[in-house]
């Protein structure tokens, strides 16, 4: 299936389960709902649209998508959101996922899950991130990280912008009585396991710093898909100044409403090592089960391999912010 | 009531009856659009480490309140709302903390108002005839308000749509501000500053403060006030208090307006929403949900109070 026919194909099964408006991008739409006004769901697609590719075809030659991560090398750069949930789509959701992540050469990253499900994961033998919340306890976060090293996790991070749970339109979802993180806090998750450590949620130059000083593994760059806050802002606007700040010291990862192989290009080119997507297999996992999955990450691995090829750059690290325009839409 | 329940409400009543064109806007209307685009150009940077829960108490000219969310000038539309309706948001306010701010059409139960314990800011016309605008004044200064504005704005009338609405105005000199500024004992704020020219001339003739702001219907094609706040807080910051209106909606808009520079932000619509959807506790329910949505925001973006915001929380296009 291309692109076009595996959305299809979702759209389709995802109607038949009665869950479309879960996971369509439509006006109404559950992921569309962000906090407040939702601006977030208004402008992080248009976002992507303010960049344009310069074409440099001489000398050119098809590209390499493989890169380094925790000393582990992937075939790609696009690389599984920190998932949860989906149950409402097939059974086992997350195994399944996995699996098909496992198949294409990428890593697996989850979020919300149960110790079990966690396990089943770590099984597969896909490389695997374990993202935790920002429990008010740091014991409890410091009992699930120990568990995922144990299971065989490459990296544990937790999202620090998760304090005050989600907020869609004017409600709040906190599953769990959270806090926000100190510096002090953190760098004592991050000496609690031997694993790098990941801070997801990092939308400013100062929280970037912060990172850096307490001995984070990595970043994502995230607006947590707009339940943050209201105008959260879209990471490509933020993600120069934490590029400026990091440097190449600690990967920098990406997320936030990525659809296509060009939307991923523009995150590398502006700084990031690697982009999560989350909807993305979703979609895959919704047509096609853990196949649908790895054709959906091996499609938009060849749209940014073709990407790279055309715009001159040979492996992911050359790529630079000299491949791109800006425009004002 | 939610907000959203409130707004919904509210805006549904407004709509049934006509408030005196006030939902219109002059000639084009090109405000109306313009300044939902001015606002919604600027996102926050995140800083979640270390964050603590925000506190949004200030003090200004004189005045304790629980939140920066006041009440923008208006006064026509209330008792077509609500039968007590000036009675109703006075008390909503002062359950809030917040301040009410009256238009120039003076209540003629200011004392009644001022009773409640809210504080009150009550606007003066530019009236051509001079002696009415200088009555203007003692009345509002003996029914007790807590601060006079002054709209300087509204010197050649207003006008809704093609038609002029307001027209027994004119222009004051900058003798006139300094001669009004002798004769008034409470604050002064001068609203409808939308220049650095005027901010700097406002300074000097001694206003208290001023209220970036482009009125509601003076003039097509004006900027949004965050347009001009960076060359106005420039020149006067710290010299005046500086406060700010337009369209505001959310606590999200109030965070921007602070950002740039402001002590207060004024409100209109949501307060009158919330009024007709729910009288006083309407009016207490508008002005919490925004304030709520501004401590979540400040929160997550590492101001803890109302001080500790600046400029480098927001991103502009």
């Amino acid at each position: 299936m291309d692109y076009g026919e595996l959305i299809k194909a979702a759209e389709a099964n995802l109607t038949a389960k009665n869950v479309l408006k879960s996971y369509s991008l439509g006006e109404g739409s559950y992921l569309r709902e962000g906090a407040e006004t939702n601006s977030v769901g208004r402008f992080n697609l248009q976002y992507f649209e303010r960049f344009g590719f310069k074409f440099r075809m001489i000398d050119s030659r098809e590209a390499s998508t493989e890169v380094t991560l925790f000393n582990r090398t992937f075939r790609t750069p696009i690389l599984s959101g920190a998932l949860s949930g989906m149950i409402d789509i097939t059974d086992r959701p997350l195994v399944k996922v996995a699996s098909g992540v496992k198949e294409s050469g990428s890593m697996m990253w989850v979020g919300i899950a149960s110790s079990d499900q966690v396990r089943e994961v770590f099984e597969t033998g896909v490389p695997t991130v374990r993202i935790v919340k920002p429990y008010q306890e740091i014991e409890m976060m410091i009992k699930e990280l120990k568990e995922a090293e144990e299971g065989g996790a490459i990296a544990v991070g937790t999202d620090i912008d998760f304090f005050y749970g989600a907020k869609r339109g004017d409600r709040v979802f906190a599953p769990k009585a959270m806090a926000p993180k100190s510096v002090k806090e953190l760098k004592r998750l991050v000496a609690a396991t031997k694993l790098p450590f990941i801070l997801k949620g990092v939308l400013s130059a100062q929280d970037a710093e912060k990172a850096v000083e307490v001995g984070a593994g990595g970043i994502v760059v995230s607006n947590h898909g707009g339940v943050v806050i209201d105008f959260a802002a879209h990471p490509l606007e933020v993600l120069p100044e934490i590029k400026a700040v990091i440097g190449d010291r600690i990967p920098i990862f990406v997320d936030s409403g990525f659809r296509r192989g060009s939307d991923v290009m523009k995150a590398l080119a502006l700084g990031a090592d690697a982009v999560l997507v989350g909807w993305l297999l979703a979609m895959g996992l919704a047509a096609d089960g853990s196949q649908g999955v790895t054709e959906m990450v091996n499609i938009i691995t060849a749209e940014l391999r073709r990407i790279m090829s055309v715009t001159g750059c040979r492996t992911v690290t050359q790529i630079d912010d000299k491949v791109l325009v800006k425009r004002s839409v | 009531m939610e907000f959203a329940e409130l707004v919904q409400k509210g805006k549904e009543l407004l709509s049934q009856k006509p408030y005196g064109l006030l939902m219109d806007g002059v000639e084009t209307e090109f405000d109306l659009t313009h300044d939902r685009r001015i606002l919604d150009r600027y996102t926050f940077r995140l800083q979640c480490i270390d964050a603590v829960e925000a506190r949004t108490e200030c003090h200004v000219l004189g005045v304790d309140l629980a939140t920066p969310v006041i009440m923008s000038a208006v006064t026509s539309p209330i008792p077509a709302i609500h039968e007590n309706g000036f009675m109703e948001v006075a008390l909503g306010l002062k359950e809030a903390g917040s301040l009410m701010w009256l238009g120039s059409q003076t209540p003629k139960n200011l004392k009644e108002i001022v009773k409640t314990g809210v504080p009150v800011a009550a606007n003066v016309r530019p009236f051509a005839d001079r002696k009415k605008m200088f009555q203007s004044i003692e009345e509002i200064q003996e029914g007790g308000a807590t601060w006079i504005g002054l709209q300087i704005d509204s010197c050649f009338g207003t006008k809704i749509r093609d038609r002029m609405v307001v027209e027994d105005c004119g222009p004051l000199s900058f003798k006139e501000l300094q001669e009004i500024r002798n004769r008034v004992t409470l604050p002064l704020i001068f609203k409808g500053v939308l220049s650095r020219i005027d901010a700097v001339k406002s300074m000097d003739a001694g206003a208290d403060g001023i209220v970036v702001s482009h009125g509601a219907h003076i003039l097509d094609y004006l900027p949004h006030p965050l347009q001009v706040m960076d060359e106005i807080v420039a020149a006067v910051r710290g010299k005046v208090v500086i406060m700010v209106d337009g369209n505001f909606r959310r606590g999200s808009d109030v965070l921007k307006g602070l950002a740039f520079g402001a002590s207060l932000v004024g409100l209109c619509r949501p307060v009158l929403y919330g009024l007709a959807a729910g009288g006083k506790d309407g009016v207490t329910g508008i002005v919490n949900a925004i304030t709520s949505e501004l401590k979540r925001t400040m929160s997550l973006v590492g101001a803890r109070d109302l001080d500790s915001i600046s400029r480098e929380v927001l991103i502009s296009d």
